[in-house]
């Protein structure tokens, strides 16, 4: 709805004066299921009581606003949790390295809460950016355009980084013992840091309404909880993957060659798996720039 | 093999497009005026849900209670109402399988009910809806995600005037499509699927003598 030229414009508040600058479309809309809407008003209903609460000089004093910021804080995580179940969040990306890359134990986690607080941190950090860059808070519209633009570049980074794995992977592909994968240590944080930068849509919201009632600190603190929850989520995509690895592996480990065989396909395919899906997620982006710079 | 397959599978399972997720959420009100079978138009009240709510006020620096000035109300519709034009003011009508969107609406007003912001506004309707029609408020880009409060409301001019019926259904026979990649400038109105163009079956009140 950020409409074509304009792409995230407010429909309320019609096309903003950066309407005049191109913009990048917004994902395409599409239905939500009515549950989860009832499920998104119902968050966004308590939270805006919890930070009310919170937030109101005249309440019942101190203690009061305190369970409120709590509640806030509890609301703000179950939000992280249900919000990272939903599409997106770079669970595939998460999952894609942990499946075609040897790790320890302990690294689908440290990737999960990487990615989560990464994408929360994003947002606020978009509202904070923007906000002193217009001498004002920052509208919904002007941190959407911002959202399209790091959604849409974030992407090609992906898809620039898969591709480079991929030539990597295939001019080492056939060595014995080459069970490590082409992108792992840092390389494999570096890809979910870039990826993650997207910022958080829940993020914005709960940051600028914080803004909006003059609890901003309340509303980092909201923002940390998010990220837990969120970051519980992508964390077990990460270790969906890596026990499927582990366990498969484990399965055929007296076949040294089948190990090497499918460990690299297994990797190919997963650099292959994050390639294609940042190409499909991207395609509206590349040809707003096709358009943006051919006409 | 076997479970290398079913890792992949759920590796694809977890590509799916972002959603864009409703940014403003609506409880929709609807009261009809009638002068006995003729539907002479209808009331729509918006009440916005907290955070849009929170928004509106800092944006338009309303006060956190009490009645909008003329002023206050005009500044909102210029600057939060009159825009959704370029939607139809999320109306569609049909009559058979015709349908329309409204390019203007009349009488437009706002107030502030507790911790929400409330618009009502009218659209008025001419004599060939006068045999029945049917309606429904529904955002195609599914910016907002609106929903029916209460059972729709009617007032007769005529003594005597026929009671309308209502009835709230999704009738699959006339679907709505609309591209979801279309910009603000973009009302066409599809009439048949395509490439790119998605379907959807909003609920519409069907008004009925």
């Amino acid at each position: 709805m950020l409409g074509g030229a304009s792409a995230q414009a407010n429909p309320f508040y019609g096309p903003p004066a950066e309407a005049a600058m191109p913009a990048p479309p917004a994902p395409a809309a599409k239905a939500v299921p009515a549950p989860l809407v009832a499920l998104q008003l119902r968050f966004r209903e308590s939270l805006a009581e919890a930070f009310g609460r919170a937030a109101d000089t005249d309440d019942a004093g101190a203690q009061a606003r305190s369970r409120a910021a709590l509640a806030v804080l509890g609301i703000a995580f179950v939000y992280g949790l249900a919000h990272a179940a939903g599409p997106g969040h770079r669970k595939t990306v998460v999952f894609s390295l942990f499946l075609g890359a040897k790790a320890k134990a302990w690294e689908p986690s440290a990737a999960g809460f990487l990615s989560a607080l990464t994408h929360t941190a994003s947002g606020g950090l978009v509202i904070g950016v923007l906000s002193l860059l217009r001498g004002a808070v920052a509208g919904l519209t002007s941190a959407e355009t911002a959202l399209a633009w790091a959604d849409g570049g974030s992407l090609v980074v992906l898809a620039l980084i898969a591709a480079a794995l991929i030539v990597n992977k295939l001019r080492h592909f056939g060595h014995a013992h080459d069970h490590g994968p082409s992108g792992d240590g840092k390389g494999r944080y570096a890809v979910v840091f870039l990826t993650s930068l997207v910022p958080c849509t829940g993020s914005i919201m709960v940051m600028l309404f914080a803004i909006y009632l003059g609890s901003p600190l309340l509303g980092v603190a909201a923002l940390l909880f998010i990220a837990l929850g969120q970051g519980l989520v992508v964390s077990a995509a990460a270790y969906l993957a890596w026990f499927g690895r582990e366990r498969f592996f484990h399965a055929i480990k007296r076949r040294e060659r089948a190990v090497a065989a499918v460990s690299g396909g297994l990797e190919l395919a997963s650099y292959a798996l994050i390639l294609a899906f940042s190409l499909y997620t991207a395609w509206p982006f590349l040809a707003f720039l096709k358009e943006l710079v051919i006409g | 093999m076997r479970k290398a397959i079913i890792a992949l599978a759920l590796a694809a399972a977890t590509i799916a497009p972002v959603s864009a997720h409703p940014h403003v959420f609506i409880d929709l009100s609807l009261s009809f005026e009638f002068d006995g079978e003729r539907c002479l138009g209808f009331w729509q009240e918006w009440s916005f849900d907290p955070v849009f709510s929170a928004q509106i006020r800092y944006d338009f620096a309303l006060p956190d209670a009490g009645p909008l000035s003329r002023a206050q109300q005009d500044e909102l519709y210029e600057g939060a109402f009159i825009n959704l034009r370029r939607y139809g003011f999320y109306t569609l009508l049909r009559r058979g399988d015709k349908r329309t969107s409204p390019k203007a609406v009349t009488r437009f007003g706002a107030e502030l009910r507790g911790d929400r912001v409330v618009y009502r506004f009218y659209l008025p309707l001419d004599e060939s809806y006068s045999g029945g029609f049917n309606v429904a408020i529904f955002d195609t880009t599914y910016y907002s995600a609106i929903r029916y409060v209460g059972e729709p409301r009617f007032t007769q001019a005529r003594e005597g005037g026929a009671a309308p019926r209502f009835a709230v259904q999704a009738d699959r026979r006339f679907p709505v499509y609309y591209n979801p990649q279309a910009g603000a400038q973009d009302m066409t109105t599809y009439t048949k699927p395509g490439p790119g163009i998605l379907t959807v079956y909003p609920d519409e009140i069907a008004v009925r003598f």
